[in-house]
């Protein structure tokens, strides 16, 4: 049985011990000089009094020696060890679970907490008999057994016990960060069925204890397994880019506006919007202490293909850029047919929809405004979307001409209105009218809407209060058995529904596009309504979701004939998606940042995709866990807290395979406490 | 000294019944009729009654009587508590305050000091001029030196030619020397002894706190030493040093007395002559 010290430098406080000796030297050496007739009397007393006084200020000068030597001994932390396992006896089953999440990447001092983490872990592996140091390859073969499990919201890596060193070693060297979030829960599920063994068992968690991958923990930790985290260096302060919004304006045009959290160190930090690898705008802004939000940069685009937006790198430089890819709707031909024409421009049927139009032109697409009866003459070749503006009659065979261009893959969009007639046209709209017009009511995304790529867009673009918007009238219709509705009234109404017909998309609008009968185009949610729509009916990449966070599926619709592609991954890695029914699916996105498909024989990219962080996950949360929040998480009261810097393998054996001496301590402490007052109270009465 | 000598006896002897209190100094001398500038409380009221007149006893003043006066000036007669005079002091003005009331009676008063053996001495002799001699020897004591209370008795024993009574003023802190055979020596030669023992109370209580490097004046040894530790055990033992110190006095026939210097002097002086007469 040895005693070991967790703070051994407060030994050094040892000669304090001597402190009531020398007061009480000291005490005497100061004694007042005081001639007196003789001696003989207090001679006689002093050996009267020897038992009752001399030995009892003996036992008080021991008692404060000892107090003084048991305050030293508590600061330094002692711990009792016996045996070489945890609860006494037996070599010690340690299963080692490290934290591969995205926040281990912050670099604190010149290093990643992984790196930390590896280094400490590697302590761990048993070492045979010529041994080696951490850092060393270890031989093979100890009564101690390691086992190891790599975690971030998954287990990535796991090894259960055993005594070869040296795979744990290896694997530990192998490790590398992934771009995902913590959940610590996994990894101890992994962990905790490989300690059902008797003798010493422990689990050592190395993390940097984000508070994220510890919310909500279930679990039971099973009798007689230490548990032990092992907390990397804290990152002081961090700030990152956590979401940036391309938004669309009432005249077509665009914004794009980056959003910043942190807690930083006072100063400003540069922030970069940059489009297509060239700077958009930049600045310098001020994230102030303690978690904060900030809206950065606004930027006017135009023209977007992809960009990023980026903060000057800090100690978690994975958080500091934000990638976003926009729908690819800049070369989407949109061919607008208005059915109700005016000599005011005002009172035109597509007044509030040619600036949305406008912009679309801007940002490289095209578009062309005819009235019905120019429909018959018009060549649908070529456009990628018809839209049917409030249009009552149709010319003789427009109805089949539509029809076929749908059905080869053109997008077709009905919008309702006091001249809307659906006529030939009902068998092309995804839903069935009935005929009737029915009272406005308020507008919403229909719940189905999430199921729907279009649906899901609107639902993220975010910013737009979709119940503002009220339509007057409505032209009542019944959802078709392929139909998606998209936006709805209050009673259910289909306010906006989707469909397809062959390899084409349908849309019908129930009521105008001019303010007749809706406040919908005086809404800033007009120009997004309508782009996203014209991308969704032209059928392109709108489908593939270009927004990503790390490790959520890519998928979307492939052209036919362009079966054969790849995906190039941000590290520039090329692998093959699954490619089915006409779709692929990618779902390899583990680290951050652009993925484009490709066709394999080369050529325009099909497809892109940013993924970014899951900024909601808390990854970037600088704020590290609290031992006694850490006991909370996990429903223990002993738990084993070691701190970066101070030697992980040392700590772990004095705390998990001994016992801390603090609580005996501290009683006998008291105890000598109420000794002292008592002998005090005896020699003073 | 002389002042101090005479403030005390007054102090002693005012409100004093004086028939009672005449002591050895005066002597019955016979019967005198009553006149009425005498004071009526000297009318002999036994002899009124056997004689049916009024008579006033008469007094005659002893004479041939010797008195010496010896005064301890040892070291340890030099101490005294805070605020309070020395013992050296309280004895000398005591033992002044008897030669005074002696000498005024007619008394032939001696007087001698010591310490670690007998010093300046006055023969005893009455009158006023020897009264003053004997006050300047006793106001010129200092303390200093060792206490060898038994050379100085069987000095003075040696040295006082008739039946004398000694009145010794000292604390009786004699170390290994033991006073005893020596009184008893001078009690053989048929002199009288009395004792006065200026004491401070500090002697008897310790009455001190904290931590003392206590030092013998006398030897000038040295002891470290907590006095609160002690007080208790102190007092026991000087009480019984005292009560112990007092019974042999007694049986020698030596009438004793404890004089505190925190007490009044002719309170003292009052206990010691009801103790001698």
């Amino acid at each position: 049985m040895t005693v070991s010290f967790l703070s051994p430098w407060a030994l050094a406080a040892l000669p304090l011990t001597l402190a009531p000796w020398l007061l009480h030297r000291w005490s005497l050496s100061k004694a007042k000089p005081y001639p007196f007739p003789t001696l003989e009397l207090l001679r006689a007393a002093l050996r009267a009094s020897y038992a009752s006084s001399v030995l009892s200020h003996r036992v008080l000068l021991l008692l404060r020696t000892l107090l003084a030597l048991a305050l030293v001994f508590l600061a330094s932390r002692p711990v009792l060890r016996w045996g070489r396992g945890a609860g006494g006896g037996g070599p010690l089953t340690t299963v080692l679970l490290v934290d591969v999440s995205a926040s281990m990447g912050a670099r604190v001092a010149g290093r990643t907490r992984l790196e930390w983490a590896v280094q400490e872990a590697a302590a761990f592996c048993p070492t045979g008999p010529a041994g080696s140091g951490a850092g060393e390859r270890p031989a093979a073969g100890s009564s101690e057994r390691v086992g190891l499990v790599a975690y971030s919201d998954r287990v990535e890596l796991a090894l259960p016990p055993a005594s070869d060193g040296a795979r744990v070693f290896d694997a530990l060297r192998s490790l590398s960060l992934t771009d995902r979030p913590t959940r610590l829960e996994a990894a101890l599920e992994a962990a905790i069925p490989w300690l059902n063994d008797r003798g010493g068992r422990a689990t050592l968690v190395f993390t940097d204890a984000a508070r994220n991958g510890w919310r909500g923990l279930k679990f039971t930790p099973p009798d007689g397994v230490r548990l032990a985290v092992a907390r990397g260096p804290v990152l002081e302060s961090n700030a990152g880019v956590t979401g940036v919004r391309l938004a669309a304006d009432a005249s077509g045009g665009g914004r794009l506006e980056a959003m910043g959290w942190g807690k930083s160190a006072p100063g400003a930090k540069g922030w970069t919007l940059s489009w297509d690898g060239r700077p958009a705008s930049q600045g310098r802004i001020v994230i102030g202490l303690g978690p904060s939000s900030a809206v950065l940069p606004v930027a006017s685009v135009a023209a977007l293909a992809r960009g990023e937006a980026s903060l000057d790198p800090d100690g978690f430089p994975a958080d500091d850029v934000f990638y976003l890819l926009p729908p690819p709707e800049a070369r989407v031909g949109v061919l607008v047919v208005d059915g109700s024409p005016a000599l005011s421009p005002a009172a035109d049927e597509v007044y509030f929809l040619t600036p949305v139009l406008e912009g679309l032109a801007r940002a490289g697409g095209r578009f062309k405004i005819v009235l019905p009866e120019a429909l018959a003459r018009e060549p649908l070749k070529g456009w990628n979307v018809l839209m049917l503006a409030n249009v009552g009659d149709l010319p003789p065979g427009a109805a089949e001409r539509i029809r076929s261009f749908v059905e080869e893959g053109g997008g077709f969009w009905a919008t309702a209105g006091d001249r809307f007639s659906p006529g030939a046209l009902a068998a092309l709209l995804p839903v069935r009218p009935t005929g009737r017009i029915a009272d406005g009511e308020r507008v919403s995304l229909s719940p189905e809407a999430s199921r729907n790529p279009l649906g899901r867009r609107l639902a993220e673009e975010g910013g737009f209060d979709w119940a503002k918007i009220e339509a007057r009238r409505l032209f009542e219709a019944v959802p078709g058995p392929d139909s998606t509705v998209l936006l709805a009234g209050a009673s259910g109404k289909p306010f906006l529904s989707v469909g397809r017909i062959g390899r084409g998309r349908t849309a019908f609008l129930a009521t105008t596009i001019d303010r007749d009968w809706t406040n919908l185009p005086a809404r800033p949610a007009f120009p997004v309504l309508c782009r996203g729509l014209w991308s969704f009916l032209a059928g392109g990449t709108e489908e593939t979701s270009s927004s990503l966070t790390v490790d959520s599926p890519w998928e979307g619709p492939l052209a036919a004939g362009s079966a054969d592609v790849l995906v190039e991954r941000p590290d520039g890695g090329k692998e093959t998606p699954d490619v089915r029914g006409g779709r692929f699916r990618f779902a390899k996105t583990d680290r951050a940042g652009f993925y484009t498909l490709s066709p394999r024989a080369g050529g325009q990219p099909i497809a892109r995709a940013a993924v970014n962080l899951d900024a909601s996950s808390g990854e970037s949360d600088p704020t590290p866990l609290t031992a006694s929040e850490a006991k909370k998480a996990l429903g223990v009261s002993d738990l084993a807290w070691i701190e970066s810097p101070a030697p992980v393998r040392a700590r772990f054996d004095e705390l998990v395979r001994g016992r801390p001496m603090a609580g005996p301590l501290a009683l006998f402490i008291g105890l000598l406490l109420a000794g002292e007052t008592l002998l005090l109270g005896f020699l003073r009465k | 000294m002389e002042l101090r000598a005479r403030a005390v006896v007054e102090g002693t002897l005012a409100g004093r019944h004086r028939g009672r209190r005449r002591g050895r100094a005066l002597e019955f001398s016979g019967h005198r009729p009553y006149s009425p500038s005498d004071d009526a409380r000297g009318i002999d009221w036994r002899a009124y009654a056997r004689t049916d007149r009024f008579l006033v006893r008469e007094a005659e003043e002893e004479t041939n009587r010797r008195v010496f006066l010896l005064l301890d000036a040892s070291a340890s007669m030099g101490f005294h508590g805070p605020g309070r005079i020395s013992k050296l002091r309280c004895g000398a003005i005591l033992l002044a305050a008897m030669a005074y009331a002696l000498i005024r009676q007619g008394e032939a008063v001696g007087a001698g000091i010591f310490d670690e053996g007998l010093g300046d001495i006055l023969a005893p002799r009455a009158g006023k001029g020897h009264l003053s001699l004997i006050l300047d020897l006793l106001d010129r004591a200092k303390p200093a030196g060792g206490t060898r209370l038994d050379e100085a008795v069987d000095e003075t024993a040696r040295r006082l030619p008739g039946r004398t009574w000694v009145i010794l003023a000292g604390d009786f802190w004699s170390g290994a020397y033991d006073p005893m055979p020596a009184l008893r020596r001078l009690r053989a030669r048929r002199h009288e002894a009395a004792v006065l023992m200026p004491l401070d109370p500090l002697e008897t209580d310790l009455d001190l706190e904290g931590d003392f490097h206590f030092r013998d004046v006398e030897t000038g040894e040295g002891l470290r030493t907590s006095a609160g530790d002690l007080r208790d055990a102190y007092r026991t033992l000087a009480a019984e040093r005292f009560d112990r110190l007092e019974k042999s006095l007694a049986a020698l026939r030596v009438p004793a007395v404890r004089c505190m210097t925190h007490r009044p002097l002719d309170e003292s002086l009052r206990h010691f002559l009801e103790a001698v007469s």
